[in-house]
């Protein structure tokens, strides 16, 4: 059954040229897994029968049940190309390996396409012909390209056009212009040089059309090739006449770029005339049942039935005949080995992008060269859970060197900075494994450019890391999801002796998905939280189910908010250490939202930038001056939040001293506010004056931590502190007569709808609008309901902002007593006289 | 009441609000309440404390009294030198500001005034006291607890939430403390009848002392400590075959740290409440999956911690410095490092001082024990919490808040091959054991190398060499990650200033700052 073996596989590991990585991204019930059904097929490993309907790539029940995607998988794939296509440039055997990665298409897991991106060079997009170019296609393109991914496209569900929706040849023409237009928009505006052109076009080649339910496919190489002997024109330059507008004027044998020929007459184009017409002959005749016509064709097309196809009608005789005319996976393997990039070209542009470190050090030139004789770096993008329970291989791509069984490796954390100890773990791999969708294959040793999972690793690493060998190797950069956990739920066992397992189950259920939060609380909650309410529900299904095996309890679904500041504090606040020689003042202010998304987003400002460039970067951009700028003494919580400690103070004695005590008490009070015990964010403290006492041992942590602490407390609660809470950018796809429904739904959950616009050739209107996520749970259900289910949502985290100011406003004050109470603190928001002292 | 009992779990006696003043005055409405209908005389118990007194023939008598009746502490100890002859020649003195909680007997400063007899007012834990065993040629020390008023009975036969106060017959076990206490200082000082709960708790109080014969109880014998029928200091004389775990609880009284320590001490049974005023039962129960979730969570930041300081609140608690012992032993043996605090009464400042410490574990007694450190910079766990995280055992629910409990498993050797490993736990190349924190989100150290392990464990009580090197190789790290290192002399480079006018007056409020307001 299976073409190829893992001997096989394991010699054209070493050749890089010959490899592709890529993965398949698209819109959810786009069709992926079942286009990826197909090239599975083609190499053997699943029945020709049941392709289309197996969706072998989803390996978990609850995916097969519910007809989506959840987790990524991996397949490689032995591809030979055939004799009479040219070899790409630089390689030498015919003999490919392609590593695919199926990812899932609902926004909640966009995540796990995240991880696969990182892993690939190349993304086979698949658009859905009639729907066009979706949300989610966008937001998994978009991140392609910012990884220097290079596209290929596949205009998916052609069938319907012919089957259902019975479009004539220049309508499904413009259908496919359309999705190819929007797909080149997006990859299009991005002028990254190194990666060079990333637009898709038909006439190159790199747009296939077809039905990956059918398995069939074409690129329009596949018809240049069988007319060019016809014509006696090179396949090259037929194939850009086979697309845009261009024609042949049959009575005058030659190609006009007008559409009416020399003697007036209404011409057909040329991809209609020569690539859709015989597709839709052939369809036409099986529907009818023309049996003689069926048969010249047939012929003509040199296809071979078997006699059980014969027997077939309609449908599956369509079927059957196209996927012998036409095989999907032969011009997608074909597609994907000539265009999409071997890890030998791709590394040299992706290199910058993946590399923390200089570079001009060893593992940077290493990576760039794809060289298998560098010292090995590797990076684990997820983990896979294995047969043996809590345990997981650690899934990732080698960028350079080899990795073997035995080795001895440095395991580097995302926290871990070169020369330091911290997330840093020496260890020997116990096997490396190829991971074959749903079974895995042992291998002695896996050489740079390939996808590979390691045993033995998977305890060293909370979700992903750098796996290398050389001393001074930085880490490879951490992947920035476009998700972001922002719903979460507290999970406590029935019984609570049952804890423990719980606790266990946790730390599973964190390793097994890139995104989903674990953490436990102050109050000893234990926090799940994920991206969107679907991917909290299969996160809590596996808890309850695989990893806990326990009974739970969740609450409703909270989500997190964060303490802000709306204005100066009003007054200089003031403590009093516990000795009362120690006295700090400090006001807080608010920072712009520009300045907290970009400390967040960690590219322009971050808290390890060097303090000179990031006063530049201050005072030009944000308009900080340059003194103050100079001076920020540190970032919280977590030593990297939005918020800000800033010393302006001038000329105090000892300052330095009660840096490390004050620096320790920010961090204390930026994670757990003063108004909820929520994350602060997006506030600016300001040290303008202290007073020490003389003797070092009055002015200890001692008496500085609680006092600082105090004084941070004080100056939040007199500049007018204000709940900010998660917003979702939402978009809702419907048919205009559901508009109204969608509208009142939005309303009454404190929605504001920012655009709406029709989809282009189709009667949809997508509706963009923000959503607090606090109103966000049963949504989706509740616009269904409401629009007899023809909407559909996408919600993705967007921006957090105000719900008003504490103590003012009803709703953030409400807000804010219901955390205190959730959390069980004292009810009432403290007061400010526990905080600040008069003189 | 002035002594409100703390709804939560967590202990109030360690206040940690800065501005605590020791209330000097209490106005009549207070006092009265406190009284609550009894003359002065009965409700401190004067005469029967004089007759004791005179009985045994004691001389130096110490007076412990809780912050909340403080104000009666002058006029106690008059009453009780005046009403006592001349001729006896006794002192009495009051034990003002104790070191720890006020539920403890202050034997430390009782034994600095050579007292041979402290009088406790107030409530008392009952915790062991080490008295016997330390100060043999003090023997003759007794301690008198009086206004110790809750009750607890053992019931089997109690299911149903059942107002009728009949169920609680004769088969019931009795607990009071009144009754130990009786029996402690062995001359009924203070009375079962007259305490300041209404009349309604009366049948019960007496039938506890009609049961009183059968029941044992005695709270001297510290042999009898080591076995396991003793709840909170009360002991209970069950049958041999019984269990204590057949029984349901009857608490008599008000909520009180208590109550809340025999809730989450028996978390698996159910507990119910008499309440006094209104004459009704109610099953108690502790928002008990919540605050045993927070102390779990405590139990987790000791695994990640890697410098560990041992808080001694006690110095009366049997088997405290054992405990300390035990707990230095099991730190060191998982390759982190334990500090010794004295620190007296706790409160954030205090521990601040100590930022190089991660966490902080607590030797107190039982109703002490559990601190909400929420207000401390560093969290403070029980000994029973720091000996399930390093010895990562499974936790099956159970909670003992009393050290004295938890000290043998203290001094247990680890054993590698027994326990179960959890799948978390991974070991490098270099033999350092590693774990995955929920609380972190990382892989944090859990366990240096067995190597290092082994020299220590043999090493046992000295200190070696290379261990005193680790030490400071210890403090080292941590001062790489400090931006002050320590004072920079910088001789010559300093400009040299005249000398300038500092404030005066006191720090509170300088003279010099009236003007200060404005800026």
């Amino acid at each position: 059954m299976v073409n190829f073996t893992i001997d096989q596989i394991r010699s054209i590991m070493d050749r890089r040229e010959n490899i592709r990585n890529m993965s398949v991204i698209a819109h959810v019930d786009h069709g992926k897994t079942t286009l990826s059904d197909s090239l599975i097929q083609r190499a053997g490993i699943i029945a020709d029968k049941v392709s289309g309907d197996m969706r072998y790539m989803s390996c978990r029940a609850d995916e097969q049940e519910r007809g989506i995607t959840i987790k990524s998988s991996s397949v490689s794939l032995h591809f030979e190309i055939a004799k009479d296509d040219e070899l790409p440039a630089g390689c030498t055997s015919r003999e490919f390996l392609i590593n695919l990665i199926d990812s899932p298409g609902h926004v909640d897991f966009s995540s796990e396409v995240t991880a696969a991106l990182r892993v690939t060079d190349g993304a086979l997009v698949v658009v859905d012909c009639v729907e066009g170019c979706c949300v989610q296609t966008e937001t998994v393109l978009r991140q392609a390209v910012a990884e220097r991914i290079k596209p290929v496209l596949f205009v998916n569900k052609v069938d319907r056009f012919l089957l259902e929706l019975q479009l004539n040849t220049e309508e499904a023409y413009i259908s496919f212009r359309r999705a190819i237009e929007s797909v080149n928009a997006i990859v299009g505006n991005t002028d990254d040089k190194k990666i060079g052109d990333v637009t898709v076009q038909p006439e190159k080649g790199t747009v296939a059309f077809g039905s990956g339910l059918h398995g069939w496919g074409f690129t329009l190489g596949r018809f240049a090739k069988l007319y060019a002997a016809k014509f006696g024109v090179p396949q090259e330059k037929l194939m850009t006449r086979l697309w845009g507008d261009n024609y042949f004027d049959a009575e005058a044998k030659k190609w006009t770029s007008s559409e009416t020929s020399a003697s007036g007459k209404q011409l057909p184009r040329a991809f209609c005339q020569f690539v859709l017409e015989p597709i839709y002959q052939l369809t036409r005749a099986v529907i009818d049942e023309d049996n003689a016509k069926i048969e010249k064709m047939v012929k003509t097309l040199s296809i071979v039935l078997t006699p059980e196809d014969m027997e077939l009608k309609g449908k599956q005789l369509v079927k059957a005949i196209m996927r012998k005319f036409l095989p999907a996976a032969d011009a997608i393997l074909n597609m994907i080995v000539v265009h999409l990039p071997s890890p030998l070209v791709a590394q040299r542009y992706r290199v910058e992008n993946l590399y923390e470190g200089p570079m001009d050090d060893e593992c940077a030139t290493a990576i760039s060269n794809c060289d298998p004789n560098g010292p090995l770096m590797m990076y684990v993008s997820k983990m896979v859970p294995t047969s043996d329970k809590g345990r997981f291989y650690a899934f990732g791509r080698v960028f350079s060197g080899i990795i073997r069984t035995g080795q001895k490796v440095r395991i580097m954390g995302v926290n871990y900075v070169p020369g330091k100890k911290d997330d840093l773990f020496l260890k020997s791999i116990q096997r490396t494994v190829l991971m074959m969708g749903r079974k895995t294959e042992q291998i002695e040793d896996c050489p740079c450019g390939n996808i590979v999972g390691l045993v033995g690793v998977d305890q060293f690493l909370v979700k992903t890391g750098t796996i290398t060998t050389s001393e001074v190797a930085h880490n490879i950069r951490v992947m920035k999801f476009s998700v972001s956990p922002v719903v979460r739920v507290a999970v406590e066992p029935k019984n609570p002796s049952d804890l423990p397992k719980l606790v266990e189950g946790l730390k599973r259920l964190a390793k097994s998905d890139p995104c989903v939060l674990c953490y436990s609380e102050e109050s000893g909650e234990h926090i799940v939280a994920g991206a969107g309410e679907l991917h909290l529900e299969i996160c809590l299904k596996d808890l309850a189910e695989d990893h806990a095996g326990i009974e739970i309890k969740t609450t409703d679904p909270v989500v997190s908010f964060r303490e802000s500041v709306s204005e100066e504090s009003s007054i200089m606040c003031l403590s009093k250490s516990p000795n009362k020689h120690n006295r700090l003042f400090m006001k807080a202010s608010p920072l712009s939202m520009e300045l907290q998304d970009a400390i967040e987003k960690g590219s322009d400002i971050s808290s390890k930038d060097d303090a000179k460039s990031r006063a530049n970067y201050l005072a030009e951009n944000h308009e900080w001056d340059k003194n103050d700028a100079m001076n920020i003494w540190s970032f919280g919580p977590e030593a990297s939040g939005a918020n800000l400690l800033v010393n302006v103070t001038k000329g105090v004695q000892y300052l330095n001293e009660i840096k490390d005590s004050f620096v320790g008490a920010f961090q204390w009070a930026t994670k757990e506010g003063v108004v909820c015990d929520e994350n602060m964010r997006g506030i600016r403290f300001n040290l303008y004056d202290v007073t020490l006492h003389t003797d070092a041992i009055h002015r200890g942590g001692g008496q500085i931590i609680p006092t600082a602490r105090r004084v941070l407390y004080a100056s939040e609660l007199t500049a007018s502190p204000t709940l900010l809470e998660p917003v979702y950018l939402a978009e809702i796809t419907a048919p205009e007569s559901a508009i109204g429904g969608i509208y009142s739904v939005l309303n009454r959950r404190r929605g504001i709808v920012i655009g709406e616009e029709r989809r282009i050739g189709t009667p949809l209107f997508t509706v963009k609008a923000h959503l607090p996520v606090l109103e966000s749970f049963g949504f989706t259900a509740d616009l269904r309901s409401h629009t007899a289910g023809q909407a559909f949502p996408q919600c993705v985290f967007d921006h957090w902002a105000s719900i008003g100011v504490v103590g003012k406003d009803k709703k953030a004050t409400d807000v804010a007593l219901g955390v205190r109470k959730r959390k069980g603190l004292a009810e009432a928001i403290p007061d400010l006289d526990k905080f600040h002292e008069k003189l | 009441m002035a002594a409100a009992p703390p709804p939560s779990i967590y202990t109030e006696s360690f206040n940690t609000s800065s501005n605590n003043n020791i209330q000097n005055e209490v106005n009549d409405n207070d006092r009265d309440t406190i009284l609550s209908g009894f003359s002065f005389d009965e409700y401190f118990l004067v005469n029967e404390s004089i007759s004791v007194i005179k009985e045994n023939n004691f001389k130096q008598i110490a007076l412990q009294l809780p912050d909340y009746l403080l104000w009666a502490s002058s006029e106690l100890s008059n009453k009780i030198q005046k009403s006592v002859p001349q001729e006896y020649g006794i002192k009495v003195f009051i034990l003002g500001d104790t070191s720890y909680g006020s539920c403890c007997v202050d034997e430390v400063t009782s034994s600095h005034l050579k007292a041979d007899f402290i009088i406790h007012y107030g409530h008392s834990c009952l915790s062991p006291e080490i008295l016997a065993e330390q100060f043999k040629n003090n023997e003759n020390i007794k301690v008198s607890n009086i206004n110790t008023f809750n009750n607890i009975y053992l019931t089997k036969s109690f299911k149903n939430n059942n107002n009728n106060n009949n169920s609680i017959s004769n088969e019931n076990c009795g607990v009071s403390d009144c009754c130990s206490s009786n029996n402690n200082n062995n001359d009924g000082c203070c009375g079962n009848t007259k305490n300041n709960d209404s009349s309604c708790c009366n049948s019960n109080s007496n039938s506890c002392k009609n049961n009183n014969n059968n029941n044992n109880i005695n709270n001297n014998n510290i042999d009898n400590n080591e076995k396991n029928n003793l709840i909170s200091g009360r002991i209970v004389d069950l049958n041999e075959n019984d269990d204590i775990k057949n029984y349901s609880f009857v608490w008599i009284g008000d909520e009180s740290l208590t109550l809340t320590n025999i809730l989450l001490n028996f978390n698996q049974q159910s507990i119910y409440r008499y309440y006094i005023d209104n004459n009704k039962i109610a099953q108690e129960t502790l928002p008990r999956n919540k605050s045993l979730m927070r102390r779990y969570h405590i139990s987790e930041k000791c695994k990640d911690a890697s410098v560990i300081g041992i808080v001694v609140s006690t110095l009366s608690v049997a088997k405290y410095s054992e405990t300390i012992d035990g707990l230095k032993k099991l730190i060191i043996s998982s390759g982190k490092k334990p500090y010794v605090f004295v620190v007296g009464r706790l409160n954030v400042p205090k521990l601040a001082n100590f930022s190089e410490i991660d966490i902080y574990v607590i030797v107190a007694c039982s109703e002490n024990t559990m601190v909400d450190s929420k207000d401390f910079y560093k969290p403070i766990a029980t000994p029973f919490e720091l000996n399930l995280a390093l010895r990562n055992e499974q936790w099956t629910g159970e909670y003992v808040t009393d050290f004295g409990k938890v000290f043998p498993k203290l001094l247990e050797e680890k054993l590698e091959s027994t326990r179960e490993k959890p799948e978390d736990e991974v070991e490098d190349d270099e033999g350092n054991i590693h774990h995955f924190s929920l609380v972190t989100g990382r892989i944090v150290l859990q366990n240096k190398s067995t190597q290092q392990q082994e020299q220590q464990s043999t090493s046992g009580e000295i200190v070696s060499v290379d261990n005193s090197f680790k030490q400071i190789s210890l403090v080292e790290n941590h001062l790489q990650n400090k931006t002050y290192k320590g004072l920079d002399m910088r001789i010559g480079e300093t400009p040299v200033t005249a000398a300038i006018e500092g404030l005066s007056g006191i720090p509170k409020n300088y003279t010099s700052e009236k003007n200060n307001l404005n800026k």
